[in-house]
């Protein structure tokens, strides 16, 4: 083909034309660095050389809703060591002072003298105040020994807050080979909570300072007048919906026990407290944790670490009846007049079922069924509702699934459904007994104190779902300009009849003459709530309590978890109480009792002895 | 023998080398020679001279040894690309390190060699008597597939020098200069793109007035012209959503190395100090501040340029660019002397990938070309370019050695 023009007189011309080109162009360039800016480059070279110094932005802080600050940054030193600089016998002397390792240093300079002896290198951050004295005292003897400053976390307030803010701490391997290239060794990033998940937000961005330094290694000034110099820019602040004063109420009611509080507000879905007890102080690791600290925290068998608000899936006991009384009033299953008559225990499927405590409640409906917690009841308006309707009603709650809260962990709690059943246990190898526990909210069902508080705010606002969260609105604190988070809502379809039953229910549960929940009681305050006593095979029972009020206008929808401790009713509900009590009376509300009419026996009326079921 | 040395033996091929390597050995010396990796320097000394070792054995071989084993090198350098990517050791963020028996390895340095012999063996070969476009498609194949598998592992410097096989080869082959006009511009636009959009236009319109000075058909001009308009907005597309981000930023910080002070800018702006303070003479042999001092990173592999930028100034650089010159003229006439076509092409394709190296390393030193990592021919440290650029040198030897052969 084109063989005519192979290696051609023409061709070879060019080619040589184009080899002379791209060495020309080096050349060019090389006399244009070499010859003509020697100087410049000179000058860069000899009598200074640049260095870099990245300087760190400034953390942003984290408020609860009445702007009362929560996390805030203070000053630490940081000692660092030019190897180049440093007599490598004053090792041993320097880490006495820092109680460090000798080791621990000649690794941390060996690794840095990889990339340049005349880097400096850390070697201890956040130094106390009597290391820092020693070291300037005996300045002389440590040449190439530096200090520097950098923001550490501070937490301030009564509120620990530990599981809501997290914690920061020196990025790990892990985290450097994951996080992208922003990161470089040594640098603070947020492992938990709010400082994880806003951490792009929180951090700002690094700024660059060039230095011209002598040969040396003495800081001449800025290089080339900070013209290449990259300011940093500092993080933005986090308003949350958190206050700080029930946050900090629930955290000292919760002082001693394993468990979580979650309150939102129901007309927003906003976070107003939540807690996991037991916490830890995330002051520990601001700056400098020792391994003791952190091995401490680690292995404590309670798991301080464990956010138990968000992360705890447990079997929510009674608390979750209000699932199946919506199912069932909502598919007319079973109205107000079907009744049951409580003898205290049953037999279904050849297995004895008892109610709480064996207790017999006698002819009790739907509503009076959540008022006493009558399982009996429950038990039989499953069977009436059927696993399918049931588990749909779950999924309209939000169980099963995550909420969707701005922090990085989240369990999703397990919603079972046959298919569910078929997987765990195996097609045709559980029955309806299964079902059962489900009714009462024991057995495979499990859900988040989260999930809980949820729930509890989409029952108190008639079905109006809100996803929770803890981040009100961000402000750039550059511009001081605000940006408001978006999150999702969405309405659940039940009606509002249904609605109305539910919440009668759960007013009796705290104001009924045999509701379960009467610790909970205020005259001032009209509360409604559930009480929950989830059987846990390790120990006594899960105690579970949710609530919302004021009954009308609901302001705070509160879900608390109290593992190992008995009944809802005596453990839970008084905490409840007050930290409700506490909370409308913070936001003005004086009394909020039931109007006239509203609830106190609208239904109760129609229940008559009627037809008893056949499944007795 | 004496006879041999009389006519066959290249001296100015073999001497230019050996003046390269000799000034890789000084280079390789100083860098290393302050930081407690001064065993580079006997390393490289072992690696030139089993190099050279190497050079004799295939000027020696017989005419068409070289052309015979085009094929079966090639296959052996494909299995052994293949091989790295499932069991490659991964170095900075590549995995083209082989392990054998301990000693690490690039087959991917290897690959060029076979794949330029591979090249020229297809395209010499009788049965090329094909119709042009399936010609240059089985080409791009050829090339192509070794090209694949270095980008996989993944090493972006490597991959793009098999465009300095491709395009040379086939020039040389006869290619009419539509054609060559039409395949170089796909990757004059990418590369236009890379330094901006008004580049990009301007490059666009360039191909277009070619297209239209080259061609005779009118509508073939314009189809070419159309073509190249939707490639130059794909690559648009491509550069600004597809591209990963470290990707991104190696262009960028190509284009202003200030991005990333911390790192391949510094990089940069540290080989560009250490250059220019170098100045006429330099700052004399195991003297240069910047060097010495370590404020060069990778200084005995890419970067070696500053060096000798450094510490033998304009004069040192322009010696050994002036070596390379007339190495890479030497393989133009090379191309020229012989009587195989095999061996003419091999030649072309030889020179333009080590001017390929010699023009992206030194341009990255001195902020003319991204920082992409491929090592300076018989300079830079690394056992396998090394071997690679002598197996070359003894390619171009056997070549001589034949010239008045069929």
């Amino acid at each position: 083909m084109f063989e005519s023009d192979f290696g051609s007189r023409a061709r070879s011309f060019i080619m040589r034309g184009g080899i002379l080109i791209a060495l020309f162009a080096i050349a060019a360039k090389l006399g244009d660095m070499q010859l003509v800016n020697e100087v410049v480059y000179g000058k860069k070279s000899e009598d200074i050389t640049t260095r870099v110094f990245v300087q760190q932005p400034l953390r942003g802080e984290i408020l609860d809703r009445n702007g009362k600050v929560m996390v805030e940054n203070d000053p630490a030193y940081e000692v660092s060591v030019i190897p180049a600089d440093f007599n490598g016998g004053q090792v041993p002397a320097l880490a006495a002072l820092l109680k460090i390792d000798t080791a621990d240093i000649e690794r941390q300079m060996k690794v840095g003298e990889t990339i340049s002896p005349y880097f400096p290198v850390r070697v201890k951050r956040d130094i106390s105040p009597a290391a820092l004295y020693a070291i300037e005292e005996h300045l002389d003897d440590f040449r190439g020994v530096y200090f520097d400053t950098e923001p550490k976390r501070v937490y301030v307030g009564k509120a620990r807050a530990a599981h809501i803010l997290g914690f920061t701490k020196e990025i790990s391997e892990g985290q450097l080979a994951t996080l992208g290239d922003y990161y470089k060794p040594g640098d603070i990033v947020g492992y938990t909570g709010l400082e994880a998940s806003y951490e792009t937000i929180l951090r700002g961005q690094k700024g660059y300072k060039y230095l011209a330094v002598n040969a040396v290694g003495k800081v001449m000034g800025p290089f080339d007048d900070g013209k290449l110099d990259i300011p940093p820019q500092d993080g933005s602040d986090l308003y949350l919906c958190v206050d700080e004063g029930l946050q900090a109420m629930a955290e000292s009611l919760m002082t001693g026990r394993r468990g979580a509080v979650v309150a939102l507000d129901p007309d927003n879905g906003g976070v107003l407290a939540m807690t996991s007890a037991p916490d830890f102080d995330p002051e520990v690791f601001s700056g400098y944790t020792s391994d003791t600290q952190w091995k401490t925290l680690i292995n404590n068998p309670d798991k301080p670490l464990f956010n138990r608000s968000t992360m705890a899936a447990l079997p929510p006991g009674s608390t979750f009846k209000m699932v199946l009384a919506s199912a069932a009033l909502q598919d007319d299953v079973a109205n107000t007049n079907w009744t049951i008559d409580c003898k205290g225990s049953m037999l279904y499927g050849g297995r004895l079922f008892h109610c709480n405590n064996g207790e017999a409640h006698g002819v009790v409906n739907i509503i009076q069924g959540l008022e006493v917690s009558c399982n009996i009841f429950y038990y039989n308006l499953m069977l009436k509702v059927g696993f399918d309707r049931w588990t749909e009603f779950g999924k309209l709650f939000g169980f099963g699934q995550k909420t969707g809260i701005d922090l990085t962990n989240e369990s999703a709690g397990v919603l079972p459904s046959r298919a569910y059943f078929d997987k765990v246990f195996g097609k045709d190898k559980w029955t309806n007994g299964y079902l059962l526990s489900l009714a009462i909210g024991q057995g495979e069902v499990s859900a988040t104190p989260l999930q809980m508080a949820a729930y509890t705010m989409s029952i108190a606002n008639y079905g109006h779902y809100y996803q929770p969260h803890l981040v009100n609105y961000i402000k750039d604190v550059r511009t001081g300009k605000f940006f408001y988070t978006q999150y999702s809502e969405r309405t659940i379809p039940i009606s509002r009849e249904v609605f109305d039953k539910v919440r009668e229910g759960m007013y009796l549960v705290v104001n009924g003459p045999r509701g379960t929940g009467r610790a909970a009681e205020m005259p001032q305050f009209a509360i409604a709530g559930k009480t929950g006593t989830a059987q846990n095979p390790r120990g006594k029972a899960d105690a579970w309590f949710v609530a919302f009020a004021p009954f009308e206008h609901p302001k705070i929808a509160i879900a608390i978890m109290v593992e190992n401790a008995g009944y809802g009713g005596s453990i839970c509900a008084p905490m409840a109480k007050k930290l409700i009590a506490y909370y409308l009376d913070k936001i003005g509300i004086k009394s909020a009792p039931v109007p006239e009419g509203i609830v106190a026996g609208k239904y109760m009326h129609d229940v008559r002895r009627s037809s008893h079921p056949s499944y007795e | 023998m004496f006879d041999f040395f009389k006519e066959s033996f290249d001296y100015k091929t073999f001497f230019l080398a050996l003046i390269l390597g000799g000034i890789g050995l000084l280079a390789v010396n100083s860098a290393t020679y302050n930081s407690g990796m001064h065993d580079f320097f006997y390393k490289d000394l072992l690696w030139q001279s089993l190099g050279i070792v190497v050079a004799f054995s295939i000027m020696l071989s017989s005419n068409r040894f070289v052309e015979n084993s085009a094929y079966f090198f090639y296959a052996v350098t494909i299995l052994l690309l293949m091989f790295v990517l499932v069991a490659g050791k991964r170095v900075a963020s590549h995995t083209s390190w082989l392990g054998i028996f301990g000693v690490g390895g690039q087959p991917s340095e290897l690959a060029k060699v076979a794949t330029i012999l591979t090249l020229s063996k297809y395209l010499s070969d009788k049965g090329t008597e094909r119709p042009q476009w399936q010609v240059i498609m089985i080409s791009a194949g050829i090339v192509g597939l070794p090209m694949l598998l270095t980008m996989l592992q993944p090493d972006l410097g490597t991959t793009i020098v098999y465009t300095a096989i491709f395009f040379p080869i086939l020039f040389w082959a006869g290619l009419p200069p539509i054609v060559v006009v039409a395949l170089v511009a796909p990757l004059a636009i990418v590369v236009a793109e890379f330094t901006g959009t008004a580049v990009l236009i301007i490059t666009v319109i360039a191909f277009g007035v070619l297209f239209f000075l080259l061609s005779r058909k009118k509508l073939f001009a314009i189809t070419l012209s159309f073509v190249a308009v939707s490639f130059g907005l794909f690559m648009e597309y491509f550069y600004k959503k597809i591209l990963a981000p470290h990707q991104q930023k190696r262009i960028q910080i190509f284009l202003n190395p200030n991005l990333d002070p911390q790192g391949a800018g510094y990089n940069a702006l540290q080989a560009r100090v250490a250059i220019g303070s170098g100045g006429l003479f330099g700052k004399g042999y195991l003297r240069g501040a910047q060097t010495q001092l370590r404020f060069v990173p990778a200084r005995w592999t890419d970067f070696i340029f500053t060096v000798i930028g450094e510490e033998f100034g304009f004069v040192g650089a322009a010696v050994t660019l002036l070596a390379f010159g007339a190495l890479f003229f030497r393989g133009i006439r090379i191309a020229e002397l012989v009587k195989t076509k095999f061996a003419s092409l091999s030649a072309i394709g030889i020179t333009s990938v080590l001017l390929f190296h010699v023009f992206i390393n030194i341009g990255m030193n001195i902020n003319l070309a991204p920082i992409v990592g491929i090592p300076l021919p018989f300079i830079s440290y690394g056992g396998s370019s090394i071997l690679a650029d002598w197996m070359m040198v003894g390619i171009l030897l056997n070549f001589y050695a034949h010239r008045k052969e069929h």
